[in-house]
């Protein structure tokens, strides 16, 4: 452990560098809009599992507020999952509504002249159609985005021509999960708009260092503690674009009497749930195989983060900016279809612990924000335990031009 | 408002709405029938229903700017019926079914009965 | 046979294309809507009998003008349109949230100068400390104002007088909405966040009658006759533009509705009375015809006067706000109530009228929030729509 523990990444990573990073590239207008073209645009985004859209007829909405687009998730009587644009192909309506999220239809028709279309966006029904000037239904489907699938993970693409293949996306993580993912249940979904740029609030979910500090009364040593008081990562591996963070549990955590209770009747701890069978793990998870493995966070680039935790929880995090300083943050969490009253109850739990550590995880981001908006300072810096924030800015900075380099001023 | 008799003799029957539903402005009618269960609104409707046009006979006879108390509150609770009508009649349901926030509309126009 | 137009889009000399999109998500439109198209406009910003004695006053803020305007009736009875802003420091005159009243004369809050109800300026506290100054250069500015059929006009820049801004509608009324006894027994206003013209839509045909307001209308405006809520008249003029809608004449009232009729013919949901179809000027119900519901009076830009069987006078406002904002408001006018069954008859329309406005508001955000998505940049409109894409039309024309 202690050995883990003096890693030194920036002497695994020297590409890296250790230099402040400037501030400017979270506050520049200019620069939001060259990330939302060469950044956002292009790439591929993780938005949901196959099981929420099981039997054909089944859907989901995924509104991305990036692009002000708003799309339907469905799986068509040939079984195949679409991605399909939220919007008439007439007067541009929703044809699924604000405030529905999911459901199971035969078709969608729009509420406000009910033009009609399938399950796989085709135009099926236009009432009083001869009203139309050469009109042709096969012209007026619901427009179709780009969606793929990887290890039961659906992602949509929105460039507006051929994307490179999905796999190039999930790249070093392709076939590091097989098989792993199944049965996973959407049991919570929230979302929250925060006023900061979307890397502030990225840099919130790729580190540990912030732990023991802000999350220090809702996980009190679950995941810090024992051996390992400021959180630090067990393993972080920087990959071409993506990136890994595992962290570990502490295993002299003392469960609260509620925990204690319900983590009987489950028949395993509730925090930090070291209850994962090492042998049976793909190298993708807990890839240490480290037996005080508590979670790990995976981030495909650029928007998208899925983590494990290893008590079979699965957690979705879109990060999807809408401004220089604005990011709608989402959160859905997916676990196995509790067997019993015990799981579910487990799950509540986790539930309530998840929403209070995020938002938690949220109080800082905003002021954070204000202070970068300031010129109070103009540059940050960053701990070896935050390479993969450096990671993303690197990255970013080579992708569209902004140079890194400390402005001495 | 008076816990009982607090309506015309004849009327006696409506009496169990009136806490509910004598009111005297359209802000709070709506409010009030968005905020009901569907067995609230019916029963409001299953009783007045059948009296409206004996309740407007009886109303008829005052002015409207000098209706005594009893016939006051009468007339609330027709009010509150025409407010609950279509959610009877219509939607089948409290509330428009598929419609635009009704706390975002403004009723600007709401003289009080 | 059959009454109902047919190919009225070609019959107005408009393409059969589709129409761009862009017109209701660039904000660089919007500022051109807000030059060349409202700064010469006439706006209607309310009624004559809304103040009718001297000193009387109304407030409305037009957001597109970016101006606060002050209607005042004066002691000579005339009524004015000033700009609501002190003409020394530039304070508005009227406290936040009033929008109207009756003065003597209009004091600025700030260092007390005040304006008689003509807009003169006849008190400045400590005159004498100003240079080269004289009251009489100092009056409230002026915003053009003329009043039709009942109705006070205003226009910041107009390049015509108001008679010939309303055209073919200047005589076309006849007085018919000129007169205190339609009393305003409703007014409902909401911010949508949506382009003027995407709202204005929503109220300028009936092809979404049978769909969006399926459940409030079960069979007024459609029935095995007229399935789909065909138009019964259509004129594109100029700018403006008229609708006329029929109405089912064999509605079966509901069972409140039966009530309500014995003591009153003003039940909004029975919708075509061939009794008030008749003996009205031209310009009401204007195609003769006995299933006649109502008529929508587009006066461009952003007013619209819906004349009904039911109900003598409804008015519907489209104010824009931003390229995605918009002030919509609806006032229903009915003569004022004798008894109790007329004003439980008035209630019960006003509450019809207002769910059925709120399934009229739902699609709009809906659509507007993803209009800019990209998945298409055009709409198709059928020939039943010709008044959207006529109001498009006129918008386009004038920003050439």
């Amino acid at each position: 452990m202690d050995q883990l523990v003096k890693t030194r990444y920036a002497d695994l990573y020297p590409e890296m560098g250790t230099n402040p990073i400037p501030l400017s590239i979270n506050k520049s207008p200019d620069q939001y809009e060259k990330e939302r073209r060469l950044v956002f645009e292009p790439e591929w985004h993780l938005i949901g599992r196959i099981e929420q859209v099981a039997e054909a007829g089944d859907y989901f909405v995924q509104d991305v507020p990036t692009f002000g687009v708003s799309l339907l998730i469905v799986k068509g009587k040939d079984h195949k999952i679409r991605a399909l644009h939220n919007m008439c192909r007439h007067r541009g309506n929703k044809v699924v509504s604000t405030g529905v999220s999911s459901g199971h239809a035969h078709g969608f028709s729009c509420s406000f002249h009910g033009w009609t279309y399938d399950l796989s966006g085709q135009l099926a029904v236009t009432p009083d159609e001869d009203q139309f000037f050469s009109f042709d239904r096969a012209d007026h489907g619901l427009a179709e985005v780009h969606c793929d699938i990887w290890e039961g993970f659906i992602f949509i693409n929105l460039s507006k021509t051929t994307p490179a293949p999905l796999l190039d996306s999930v790249a070093e993580f392709a076939d590091q999960f097989q098989g792993y993912f199944k049965d996973l249940d959407l049991f919570a979904h929230f979302s929250a708009d925060v006023d900061c740029n979307w890397k502030v609030i990225l840099d919130a979910f790729a580190e540990g260092y912030h732990v023991p500090f802000i999350h220090g009364k809702t996980l009190p040593e679950a995941i810090t503690g024992g051996n390992n008081p400021l959180c630090h990562m067990q393993n972080i591996r920087l990959f071409k674009r993506n990136r890994s963070l595992s962290a570990m549990g502490n295993p002299d955590y003392q469960p609260t009497p509620l925990e204690a209770l319900v983590g009987a009747k489950v028949g395993t701890p509730i925090f930090p749930a070291l209850k994962a069978d090492l042998d049976e793990l793909p190298p993708g998870v807990n890839p240490e195989k480290n037996p005080e493995w508590g979670f790990d966070i995976n981030i495909i680039f650029p928007l998208s983060y899925f983590a494990v935790w290893a008590n079979g929880m699965v957690l979705v995090y879109n990060f999807w900016p809408t401004g220089v300083g604005q990011t709608r943050f989402e959160v859905k969490l997916y676990w196995a279809k509790p067997a019993n009253a015990a799981e579910r109850i487990n799950q509540e739990i986790t539930r309530v612990m998840t929403v209070s550590v995020v938002r938690e995880d949220m109080s800082s981001l905003e002021t954070t924000q204000e202070v970068y908006q300031s010129d109070a300072f103009d540059h940050i810096h960053l701990s070896d335990q935050e390479i993969a924030v450096r990671h993303n800015y690197e990255l970013i900075s080579a992708i569209t031009g902004w140079p890194l380099t400390p402005n001495k001023n | 408002m008076e816990s009982s008799n607090s309506l015309p003799p004849g009327f006696a029957e409506l009496e169990p709405f009136v806490d509910q539903w004598a009111i005297s402005t359209e802000v709070e009618r709506n409010r009030v029938r968005r905020n009901s269960s569907m067995e609230e609104i019916r029963g409001l409707y299953k009783a007045v229903e059948p009296r409206l046009s004996d309740i407007i006979e009886y109303l008829n006879e005052f002015p409207l700017d000098d209706m005594p108390d009893d016939a006051r509150q009468l007339l609330r609770l027709a009010m509150s019926t025409m407010e609950i009508t279509p959610a009877v009649e219509l939607y089948r349901q409290p509330d428009v079914v598929h419609a635009f926030d009704a706390e975002r509309v403004e009723i600007l126009v709401d003289d009080p009965v | 046979m059959d009454p109902r137009p047919t190919n009225l889009t070609h019959k107005y000399g408009m393409s059969t294309e589709p129409m761009p999109l862009e017109p209701n998500i660039s904000a660089n439109y919007f500022e051109q809507e807000r030059e060349k198209v409202f700064t010469h406009s006439w706006m209607n910003i309310g009624r004559t009998y809304d103040i009718p004695n001297p000193g009387d006053y109304l407030v409305k803020t037009i957001d597109v003008l970016r101006t606060s305007v002050l209607i005042v009736r004066g002691r000579d009875h005339k009524i004015r349109a000033f700009h609501n802003m002190c003409r020394h420091r530039g304070n508005k005159l009227t406290a936040p949230g009033i929008e109207m009243g009756s003065a003597k004369g209009f004091s600025c809050a700030f260092h007390g100068w005040t304006y008689d109800p003509e807009g003169n300026l006849v008190v400045v506290p400590d005159e004498a400390e100003f240079f080269d100054f004289d009251k009489c250069d100092n009056g409230l500015a002026p915003i053009e104002c003329d009043t039709w059929e009942g109705f006070i006009f205003i226009a910041k820049a107009p390049k015509e007088s108001l008679q010939s801004w309303l055209g073919e509608f200047y005589d076309r009324f006849e007085g018919y909405f000129d007169t205190p006894d339609y009393v305003r027994v409703s007014y409902y206003r909401a911010e949508v966040n949506a382009n003027w013209k995407v709202v204005l839509d929503a109220f300028v045909e009936a092809y979404h009658a049978p769909f969006l307001h399926g459940g409030a209308y079960p069979d007024q405006l459609s029935w095995e006759d007229n399935r789909f809520a065909h138009l019964l008249g259509a004129e594109m003029f100029e700018r403006h533009r008229v609708l006329s809608i029929e109405g089912n004449p064999d509605h079966d009232p509901s069972p409140i509705e039966k009530h309500l009729l014995k003591y009153s013919d003003q039940v909004f949901t029975l919708l075509a009375n061939p009794e008030k179809s008749k003996g009205l000027p031209k310009g009401i119900n204007p195609t003769r015809d006995d299933k006649w519901a109502f008529d929508i009076n587009v006066i461009f830009p952003n007013f619209y006067i819906a004349s009904m069987s039911v109900m003598p006078l409804v008015t519907y406002h489209f104010w824009p706000v931003a390229v995605d904002r918009t002030v919509w408001q609806t006032e229903h006018y009915m003569f004022a109530a004798k008894n109790a069954g007329e004003l439980l008859a008035q209630q019960y329309s006003k509450v019809f009228a207002r769910d059925v406005q709120r399934e009229d508001l739902i699609t709009l955000e809906n659509t507007q929030s993803v209009l800019a998505s990209g998945a298409f940049t055009t709409m198709p409109l059928s020939d039943q729509e010709v008044a959207v894409r006529h109001g498009y039309k006129v918008v386009e024309e004038m920003l050439r």
